[in-house]
């Protein structure tokens, strides 16, 4: 067994630190306080940087021009990224296309997978509606067949995050077999955001730099040929998002942060060893957690179980954290020059979006209700116990 | 990266399984209700099993007679046997055939008197390490001087488990600026337990006193510090930490168990929201105490010794903060049988509280290991 990162992912993240404390950190000040952007050529100029120096693309996989460090590298970059404010910056690290454009169609790839990669064009993902959020298999939207090569989507998306900017949307709809669970007829398509019939209702200020938008769905027609995998068996799809994000979006960011904000308070002699130790050890079973899961994520074990566990351990501990920290250091803490109202106003979402912390618990609860025990994380312990058995249905 | 067991793991496991279902959980009736251990006999033919099933000399290298497992391998064996009762650290059954690192490199008349009694399980060895208990202690502690014959220890020791002092005792305390063991057999002339405090569980404290007790060069290991330190490392993550978990999963199990089967207003407890968090955030920390021991066992055993001793102290405070209040939440998933002696999970309330208190207090581990962390977090 060995727990550490591999040295060439370790060499990436030490780039990316020296990155984020030179090029990042000095223009924390600039960024607004309820938006995560900045101008767009400054973006672009650190985009251009993050390129030459080699810390753009890596866990894109190699058949598409990335140098394929899969999850973990992922997560170790991303982890470094969490040690400043402008982690939200959208597409920084050249990995954003949901990792479903992966199983798309070789058509579907050129038009949509590759663009992306090359920064060319920007996708969102549509999966909550406004009564269907983690119990996915709730959802309204409806895709009626019309004629033989198109769709008709009707109905209403919310909390879509970047759709302002976005050229695509993944958006998951119904095309239920008659008589069949709700489930079993889910299926994602990839609409461009300036169909005829799809339009931004409103963007939801929010008190962080997130602004997500409601979409509306007024027989708004796309075509066949922009659906991925199989029609109708898109639940699946949505889990494996669901795992691969629980993972690797939020906690890195979650644990980098409260990483930066601990050495702050402890640099600051802002509260005893006894205190900073204590919430020191939550983060670093946080991120051993992290690391576990996303490994073996890049194995092609099944992660489900452990990507809740580490997203309802990792975001509840890095705001924790970050809100002890704030309260450590007084008035000076809730202030704007400190990056620490910033880090707590968003790391509060962290524990809502993309499966609400309740769900996650639910979600441990449930299977070891059915009997998955913890041991059975552990490769090894899982080929003698002849395999994990298929989850529940849900995400 | 790689998170995969090593090879030995199942055979492990299996001999360490049938020694809990053989040897353990059928005598965990006879334990006496409230506090202390087995009769001997009993405590004899446990010991018997064990060393037949081949789980004998586990930290012990081959070259000295014992298995040589690594740390991870006898974490593996210590999250199956403290699975029982009888298996916790209190109840002091699994130290024969096990003795401390310093004394494993014994020669000639030392290794006749000592090591290789300990290994035929004639004599039982602890170790005690006096600095780093000093600050929790509080108590005047212990000079050792030098003399032209050995050494001559005066002072006294606070609140250690009594059953250290069963045999012989490995007291490691500086002396002339490095750390040095001393074996202190029991009836050494000059060295007494002075008092005894009973514990809440199955611990009981004794306070040792030195007065004037002259020690040959004999029984001095004047190299005994890095050993020393090492083993006690060791400890923290296997038996207190790797036991403390396999403690608290067995006790999980039970919870699981009831809250399937028990119902209220119609529908079983594992469908209440607030019982099915108590699973959720125990499932969490011990999954989560597992990788933190699992990190400091591979570290030591690919050979980082200095990261998994910084590591281990830490690593063993979770894990026992994370057991205690698993236990604690399968306690009250059961209700008023959960306080009563008629099941297992008070006692081990009662014995798994040790674990936060021994070898250092859990907030001494942490806080001295703050720095460390919060450098390895910003790396």
């Amino acid at each position: 067994m060995d727990c550490t990162l591999p040295p060439d992912v370790r060499k990436w993240k030490e780039s990316m630190r020296r990155f984020v404390e030179r090029e990042l950190v000095p223009r924390e000040h600039t960024l607004p306080p309820f938006a995560n952007t900045l101008p767009e050529e400054v973006t672009a100029g650190i985009v251009a940087q993050l390129k030459s120096e080699g810390l753009w693309g890596l866990a894109v996989p190699r058949e598409y021009g990335g140098a394929g460090l899969g999850l973990v590298a992922l997560c170790a970059l991303r982890e470094a990224l969490g040690h400043t404010t402008l982690w939200s910056l959208a597409r920084l690290l050249g990995t954003e296309p949901p990792i479903l454009l992966y199983d798309c169609n070789e058509d579907q790839k050129r038009r949509f997978l590759l663009p992306t990669l090359q920064g060319k064009r920007y996708g969102c993902f549509a999966l909550t509606e406004p009564n269907a959020g983690s119990d996915a298999a709730a959802l309204k939207m409806r895709a009626e067949p019309d004629g033989k090569d198109h769709f008709l989507l009707s109905g209403r998306k919310i909390f879509t995050s970047h759709a302002d900017e976005a050229d695509y949307a993944l958006v998951f709809a119904l095309t239920p077999p008659a008589g069949g669970a709700a489930r079993e007829g889910i299926t994602l398509f990839l609409v461009e955001t300036d169909t005829p019939g799809l339009r931004i209702l409103r963007q939801l200020d929010t008190m962080g730099g997130d602004r997500p938008s409601e979409l509306l769905f007024e027989d708004c027609r796309v075509p066949a040929a922009n659906i991925v995998g199989v029609p109708g068996d898109a639940f699946g799809l949505a889990q494996k998002w669901f795992a691969c994000d629980r993972i690797a979006l939020q906690p890195p960011i979650a644990i980098g942060a409260a990483a930066r904000c601990l050495a702050m308070a402890r640099a600051a002699n802002a509260a005893p060893d006894a205190q900073i130790g204590q919430l020191a050890l939550r983060v670093y079973v946080a991120r051993e957690m992290l690391y576990h899961a996303a490994w073996k994520a890049d194995q092609g074990l099944d992660v489900r179980h452990e990507a809740s566990m580490v997203k309802a351990t990792a975001t509840t501990t890095g705001l924790e954290v970050v809100d002890q920290v704030l309260q450590w250091f007084g008035p000076a803490g809730y202030g704007r020059d400190l990056p620490f109202e910033r880090y707590y106003r968003d790391l509060r979402r962290f524990t809502i979006a993309a499966g609400t912390y309740e769900i996650q618990q639910f979600i441990v609860a449930r299977a070891l209700l059915r009997g998955f025990s913890p041991l059975n994380c552990f490769a090894g312990a899982e080929a003698a116990a002849g395999g994990r058995q298929p989850g529940p249905a849900h995400t | 990266m790689d998170f995969t067991l090593p090879a030995s793991a199942e055979q492990l496991r299996q001999a360490a399984d049938r020694f809990v279902q053989e040897a353990l959980l059928p005598h965990e009736g006879l334990l006496p209700p409230a506090e202390g251990t087995l009769p001997e006999d009993v405590r004899h033919r446990v010991t018997e099993r064990r060393r037949a099933l081949g789980l004998w000399g586990l930290g012990v290298p081959p070259a000295a007679g014992g298995m040589g497992l690594g740390w991870m391998e006898r974490a593996l064996v210590q999250e199956r046997v403290q699975r029982s009762l009888l298996g916790l650290w209190p109840q002091g059954l699994l130290a024969a055939g096990d003795p401390p690192a310093a004394l494993h490199a014994m020669r000639g008349a030392q290794r006749e008197e000592y090591l290789q009694p300990c290994l035929d399980g004639r004599r039982i060895a602890h170790q005690i390490l006096l600095p780093g208990g000093a600050r929790a202690g509080g108590a005047p502690g212990l000079r050792a001087m030098p003399t032209p014959e050995g050494a001559v220890l005066s002072g006294t020791w606070t609140a250690v488990p009594a059953l250290c002092t069963e045999d012989v005792l490995l007291v490691v305390a500086e002396m002339q600026g490095r750390l040095q063991g001393f074996l202190c057999d029991r009836g050494l002339p000059g060295y007494r337990v002075c008092r005894r405090r009973p514990g809440m569980g199955s611990v009981e404290l004794a306070d040792l006193a030195w007065e004037d007790c002259r020690l040959e060069t004999a029984r001095i290991l004047p190299d005994a510090g890095p050993a020393a330190l090492l083993w006690r490392a060791a400890q923290r993550v296997t038996v207190f930490g790797a036991g403390a978990l396999g403690a608290a999963e067995r006790c999980l199990e039970i919870g699981l168990d009831h809250i399937r089967r028990r119902q209220t207003f119609g529908r079983p407890l594992a469908d209440r929201q607030a019982i099915q968090w108590m699973v959720a955030d125990s499932a969490r920390e011990l999954h989560g105490a597992r990788l933190l021991l699992y990190r400091a066992a591979s570290l030591a055993d690919r050979g980082d010794r200095d990261s998994a001793q910084d590591l281990a102290g830490p690593a063993m405070a979770y894990a026992a903060e994370a057991a205690c209040r698993t236990v604690d939440r399968v306690l009250q998933m059961h209700g008023g049988y959960g306080y009563t002696r008629e099941l297992p999970i008070e006692r081990f309330w009662r014995d798994l509280r040790f674990y936060r208190v021994a070898d250092g207090s859990n907030d001494t581990l942490v806080a001295d290991a703050a720095g460390m962390l919060v450098a390895d977090l910003s790396a």
